[in-house]
């Protein structure tokens, strides 16, 4: 089966997200390493991207094997509701995540750690101000300090992956 | 027309078929041969489930993922997994050998 008519007859779904996730990392790392930064920083802010939808349709009480689609759609109306001032960017924006997965915990009764909360803040921040899904028609080069601060956020963020949704 | 406000989910036979196999494979494990189930497993971090089965046949991958997540929830006794489970996947040998996934 092509590889297109499998992705169209597979829709994604949750573990799909972390599986990808680690896909996208280790070859965004083999970019950053072999000069080609502004790639691998366009592939490495999509692994924040899918591990923090992933945290947040976790803790709504979704199963691994769940398809994402209707989530996603239904986060962006919940977005409008509670976050309005936050673009939703068609799905792209890592704040509007943040502030998805913060908020919920929080008004599930279950926020996240003070200090595990801050410091995800933080590298979801230093990651904003250097991704975003425009890149993709976008020559660029960034600065190796740029490169840096992708790198270890996105570094971070992998290694607590699953204290987000605990 | 009427208006209806509940659905009867119809499970088909092959998943419960399957299913029930699966589950009575993960109790008595055979010594060869299919499904072959493959737990890695990663503590701290949850397991990865790989259940590799060419009888899934045309089966979605969210049909298979189910399936092993529904056998997975209703293991009791030894069988039981205490560590949660972030990945289940189902896959025919063909797939198995695509992704290299091969138990040792």
């Amino acid at each position: 089966m092509p590889l297109r008519h499998r992705i169209k007859t597979n829709p994604e779904t949750l573990q799909d997200l972390e599986l990808a996730s680690e896909q996208a990392y280790w070859a965004g790392i083999e970019l950053l390493v072999s000069g080609y930064s502004a790639s691998g920083i366009y592939l490495l802010g999509f692994v924040a991207e899918m591990l923090l939808k992933r945290a947040c349709f976790l803790i709504d009480g979704a199963r691994i094997s769940d398809g994402i689609f209707a989530m996603l759609r239904s986060t962006r109306t919940w977005g409008r509701q509670h976050i309005p001032t936050i673009p939703f960017e068609n799905f792209h924006n890592l704040d509007f995540w943040l502030n998805v997965l913060i908020i919920k915990r929080r008004n599930q009764n279950r926020p996240l750690p003070l200090q595990l909360e801050v410091a995800l803040s933080l590298h979801v921040k230093n990651l904003y101000e250097n991704w975003i899904v425009d890149m993709r028609y976008k020559p660029e080069w960034p600065l190796s300090e740029e490169e840096q601060s992708v790198y270890d956020a996105i570094t971070w963020i992998r290694a607590h992956r699953y204290e987000f949704d605990q | 027309m009427p208006i209806k406000h509940q659905l009867r989910r119809t499970i088909s036979p092959t998943v419960t078929e399957l299913t029930r196999r699966l589950h009575e494979e993960w109790n008595r494990p055979k010594s060869d041969g299919q499904p072959l189930i493959v737990i890695l497993n990663k503590k701290p971090d949850p397991h990865h489930i790989y259940v590799i089965w060419d009888e899934w046949g045309d089966l979605s991958q969210q049909q298979r993922s189910e399936i092993i997540l529904d056998v997975v929830e209703n293991l009791a006794g030894e069988s039981r997994l205490t560590w949660p489970v972030s990945v289940a996947l189902g896959l025919t040998s063909e797939e198995a050998e695509r992704m290299g996934i091969e138990p040792d």
